[in-house]
Formats: structure tokens, sequence, C-alpha cells
């Protein structure tokens, strides 16, 4: 099955099949190269034409081979009429018709005429692409592999940071592409001569058939474009201009930026270690993947916009596949990481314990404190020492944001706490019992998946102690090593008997501000307690 | 013997050019007219090959300021270039037509005295056998 296709000569537009029109545009080709007088060309044309439109007013549906064949045998072949041509060209001078003969007589010598065009110029291979022909250009210029040439561009656009990736884009638009013949010899430095300009025609020729196909989608396009006008053409172009102008305003800059913050990046990303305990391979596997899922479109729109601008080709497929493949991979890379990270906070899970105080006496009064919990340090300590870190996490002044990442305000900040890492989210009630004696419950949550849950609860520690009528609660909770990090949490729950009173230390202003709506004002203390005493119908405050 | 026969096609195409042009003007001198209508007259006259040949020959006349030419829209196909005879042309081809009929003279004349040698000269071979000497 063959195609059919519209094509037009000197505005008479016709219908013809995909075969003719390769063998008409190749026959149209060899007579370019041999009729050097546009006009005469001009006019063989039109009787092509011509002599289309009686065939076409004569019923017949399209223009097949055979009429191209017909017609050709009728005007004559480029050999044929090169003969004629040449007495035109060497018109009253006697050499002429010696030198007429002598390239008539064809490939019996190669430096027959038009040897003085051998300058050699630097043209973008269309030929032989792999992104937009530059390197096998420069390759055909220089005589050099256009492998060799690729493999060290690839190279340098790593070495450069991306900085030959502009280059090429230069010269991508300012050098042209080698599209006639005449062209493409100049390209590779040969003399453009008939034999060489044949051999050229000849391998077009072959290529041609193969690319069929191709050829049929390229003349379908222009009508296409046809559709949108020439200012429509220009607006898409100079909307994709400014396009590509703001994507390298936000982009280059986004990337100098990054570059200087890497310090910065490089937390964000411990941080994210810290959290999720990935494993450094699965933090640079993550890395990677969310790069791959930003650039890979972000790549392919440029690429796009440039398109658009220069009228280019489509992105080669050596290109166009891996960058896929890779968005791909990365996007299910991500995915999967996702879901094992959500599920890792799917359910909740609490575990309590309680401890009754033994040693009641008949004052019925229980004192409630915090003691600071020693955290234990690990990796280099640049800055202040550890007896200075102990006291600044002591001194009650200094705010303590202890989550996940243990860090200290001020101008400690951020240092490693691998051993002992520690939240501050611990919380204290003050609730009524009807047990005779009073007693603390701790319940210690945690998210984790169905199964971890309970386990990742469980694993906290927070050891809550009585000395005497004291009841000493730990200040934070500590995570044990390599417990990942769930939103652990601690409630405390002191239970008072009716009758009993409690002494709140201004050290529990972090765990507890409230009693059965009462404010403590701990925060307010300069030292001190809180009293609050438990009554028949519930805990209530005792107004200094 | 290759290079006899390209000499031959070589000749018979310079003689074929001289005598094409004389052609085209006379028959432009008729009346105005396009391409088609001197290629059908050209190939009654079995003097083109193929029809290409004429074009260069069409412009280098044009070129030459023996013709002129004007683009007329055609209903059926692509706008036709009618051509029509200068003043220089019709001068050209009225000196043409002398040299022609010098020529056809001078052409007639050689050829007849050729002929008249070959007769002459098949009667006196020696080589070809006389019947009456065989018998």
């Amino acid at each position: 099955m063959n195609r059919i296709i519209s094509a037009n000569i000197n505005g008479f537009v016709f219908q013809i099949d995909e075969l003719a029109y390769d063998r008409l545009k190749q026959y149209l080709e060899s007579l370019r190269l041999r009729i050097t007088e546009k006009e005469v060309y001009d006019d063989i044309e039109n009787r092509i034409a011509e002599l289309f439109s009686h065939l076409l007013i004569s019923g017949t549906p399209a223009i097949f081979i055979n009429h191209v064949e017909d017609v050709i045998a009728q005007v004559g072949s480029a050999e044929e009429l090169g003969d004629a041509m040449d007495s035109v060209d060497h018109e009253g001078s006697t050499e002429g018709e010696g030198a007429a003969s002598a390239s008539n007589s064809a490939s019996t010598s190669s430096h027959a005429g038009g040897g003085g065009e051998h300058a050699k110029r630097l043209y973008r291979n269309e030929d032989d692409v792999v992104v937009y022909g530059v390197c096998s250009g420069i390759a055909a210029y220089f005589g050099w592999d256009p492998v060799f040439v690729r493999a060290v561009s690839g190279i340098l656009a790593v070495a450069s940071f991306g900085t030959v990736i502009l280059v090429y884009i230069f010269l991508m638009i300012i050098i042209p592409a080698a599209s006639t013949p005449a062209e493409k010899l100049q390209m590779r430095g040969e003399p453009v001569n008939f034999d060489n300009l044949a051999k050229v025609v000849d391998h077009n020729v072959r290529s041609a058939y193969e690319s069929a196909y191709a050829k049929a989608m390229e003349s379908v396009k222009p009508r296409a474009k046809r559709g949108l006008g020439k200012t429509g053409r220009l607006v898409v172009k100079v909307l994709a201009a400014f396009a590509l102008v703001a994507l390298f305003s936000i982009i280059v800059p986004g990337v100098i930026g990054a570059v200087l913050s890497v310090g910065m990046i490089a937390f964000v990303f411990d941080a994210f270690y810290d959290y999720f305990l990935l494993g450094y391979t699965y933090l640079f596997g993550t890395i990677l993947a969310i790069c791959a899922v930003v650039l890979v479109p972000l790549i392919q729109m440029i690429y796009g916009l440039i398109r658009i601008l220069v009228n280019g080709k489509k992105m080669s497929p050596f290109l166009r596949w891996p960058l896929n493949v890779v968005f791909w991979i990365a996007l299910i890379f991500l995915t999967f990481k996702s879901v094992e990270v959500g599920r890792g906070f799917s359910s909740s899970a609490s575990v309590n314990f309680a401890k009754t105080c033994e040693q009641v006496d008949s004052a019925k009064t229980i004192l409630v404190r915090t003691e600071t919990v020693p955290l234990k340090w690990e990796g280099e300590l640049d800055g202040p020492g550890r007896e200075e870190l102990d006291a600044s996490i002591k001194d009650i002044d200094i705010e303590v944001t202890l989550n996940g990442r243990s860090g200290y305000h001020g101008e400690h900040a951020f240092y490693d706490l691998m051993v002992n890492r520690a939240s501050n989210d611990v919380s204290l009630t003050i609730a009524n019992t009807l047990e005779t004696k009073p007693f603390v419950t701790v319940f210690k949550r945690s998210r984790g998946s169905r199964l971890t849950a309970v386990s990742n609860a469980a694993g906290l520690r927070y050891d809550v102690r009585w000395d005497s009528t004291t009841l000493i609660l730990p200040d934070v909770l500590i995570l044990g090593k390599n417990a990942p990090w769930r939103n652990p949490s601690v409630e405390v729950v002191l239970n008072l008997p009716a009758g009993y009173q409690a002494n709140i230390d201004r050290s529990c202003r972090d765990l507890i501000s409230y009693v059965n709506d009462q404010y403590l004002g701990l925060d307010d203390m300069e030292n001190g307690y809180a009293r609050v005493k438990s009554t028949e119908s519930g805990v209530e405050m005792i107004l200094p | 013997m290759y290079v006899c026969a390209m000499d031959l096609e070589n000749t018979q195409s310079q003689m074929r050019k001289g005598i094409l042009e004389y052609c085209i003007l006379q028959i432009i001198s008729q009346g105005s007219c396009y391409s088609s209508d001197i290629l059908d007259r050209l190939k009654q006259a079995k003097l083109l090959v193929v029809e290409g040949t004429l074009y260069p020959l069409l412009t280098r006349l044009k070129n030459g300021g023996l013709l002129s030419y004007r683009w007329e829209e055609s209903k059926s196909g692509p706008p036709r270039k009618y051509f029509e005879i200068t003043e220089t042309g019709a001068v050209f081809l009225a000196s043409l037509r002398s040299t022609w009929s010098e020529l056809q003279f001078a052409v007639n004349h050689v050829s007849s005295i050729t002929t008249n040698q070959e007769l002459n000269h098949t009667e006196n071979n020696p080589s070809q056998p006389n019947p009456t000497q065989s018998l």
C-alpha cells in the first residue's frame, strides 16, 4: 500500500503516489545538478506540471510511478539534457564544445569542471544525527570519527557542569544544516563537481526509498503549519522564546543557588536520613530519583521550545528513550518509597505501665519535679565542650527544640545525637483516683506500620521514679539507637486519691500548664511551685 | 570504434541544434505560441528526441534578444509562457533563411558530386569481379 501525497510545482497542485513522488524528486534533483540556468530548469518543471495536468484531465486519479517514468522518457533524462545544456552554457566559445564533451563522457575524469568550489565549510550533518548533528558536522569538517567527537563532548559536558551543553545549543542554532548535495560535499571539503554530486544524489535516492514513510510525514507537516498562518507561527515562536528565557532565568539562578547552598542541602538530606532512617544508599537513590523526576520533563520542555524556535527535528530516539526510561524508573522508585514511608506512619500504638508511691506520709503531699536527662554525645565536637553543652541543656532559659534531630537554639545548633535521640513531646496530667495510694501511669505512644507500631512504642525509654514522696520525671523521652522517628510521645498521668495534694515544681512547666482548665502559672514563676489538690469531685488548683 | 561513435553523436547533435534554432524561430515567426505548440510541431517533424532540449534553446534565443515572452494563465494546468519573435529576431531569421538555402544548395551540390564519384569509383573497382570477364 502506498500513500498519496499532495505536491505542488510552481503553484500547480496535484495528487501523487508516494513512490512516484520519490522518483520525481530524484529526477528533478538530478536535473537541477545538470541545468545551471534556473530559468531553463523552471521551464522544464513547468512542462512536467503541464504533462501531469493533461493526465489528470484525461481522468487519472493521481500521478503514479509509470506516469513519472513516461514523463521522464518524454522530457529527457539529466544526461540527455546535459548535452543541450552544456552547449548553451559555453555558447559562442569554441573550447566550450571540448569541455562539454569531456564532462559528457562522464565518469572518465572527475576533475572535469566545478573544481573552483573546493572550500570547506562547517555544516551540521543531518545524515548522521544523535542530537542535532553538530558533533558529526564538526567531525566531517576535520575528517575525524564522529563517535570520537561525541564521546569527547559528552565527557566535557559532564566535566564542565553542563556549560558544553549551552555551547552545543548555541552551535546548533548558528551552524546551518547541510541540506543540498553541494553543501554535503563542502562539509567534507570534497570538490563540488558532477561526479561527486552524482554520488551524493545516488546515496540520497537510495535512502529516499528507505525513508518513504518519513518523507510522506514531512509532506503532511507543512499543511498543518499552513493552518496557523505566518503571524500565528511568529506568535508561537515569540512565546516559545519568552518561555525559554523565563525557564533559563529560573533554572540557571536556581542551579547556582543550589550549588552555593550545598551546606544547606547537605543538612536537609541529613535530616531526611535521620527522620526516615533510609540508609545512605537509599538516600542517594532518593536524591537522584527526585532530580530525574524534576529534570527530565524540564529537559524535554526546553528541547521542545527550542524545536519550535528553530524548526528542529524530533529528539533522537537514542536520547529520548533513555530519558523516558530514567524518568519512569525514578517515578516508580519514588512511589514505592512514599508508600513505604506512608505505611511506616499508618498505625498508632500506646504502651503503658504504672508505678505506685509506697511511702506515703501523713502530710499527704506529693512533690513533682523533672530531672534533666544527660544526652549522650557522638561525633566530633566542633564548638563548645561536653560540659558546656550539658549546661546549656540544663539552663532552662535556653529553648530546647528536640524534634528528632536534636538541636539547640542559639550558637550550638545541630549536633549529632545519634546515640540518644530525644523528644520533648512529654505531657503531664493530674487525675483523681479511688485507690488509696497515689500512683503514676505512663503512656508511651508511637506510630508505625501495623506490625511495628507497638514495638516502636514499647522501645521508647521514659523512666519515672518515686523518691519517697517525690515523683521525678525525665524532661525528655529517649528513642533507642536506630529506632525510627515515628512521632513518639509520652503522657504521664499522676493519680491522686481524694485528700492528697501535689506540689508541681516550676521545672515541670514544659509538661503541664493547666489543671481542670485552671492556669497553673508555672511560666510566670521565678521559683517555687504550683499546688493542686484532689477532692471527691475531682482535681483543682489551690489558689495562692 | 567507441571514440568514432562519440564523435558521430556529437556531430549529429551539433548539426541538429543549429537547425533546431532555425526551425524554432520559423515556428514562432508564424504567430505567438507556447512551448507545447512548438513541441508538437517539432515532434511531427521528428526533429526532437526529448522535449527537454527545447528549453535551453528557447532561453538562449530569448537571452539573445530574438524572442520575447509573456505569461498567460491556463485553466487546466500551470501558467504558460507565450513566445513572440522580436524585430531583431525577424531580421535574424531572414538572414538564417538565406543561409539555410545557401547551405541546402551547398550540401546538395557536394552530395551530388560525392554520389557521382562513388558511382564512378564502384564502376572502376578492380576487386569487384566483372561479370563479363568471369564468364
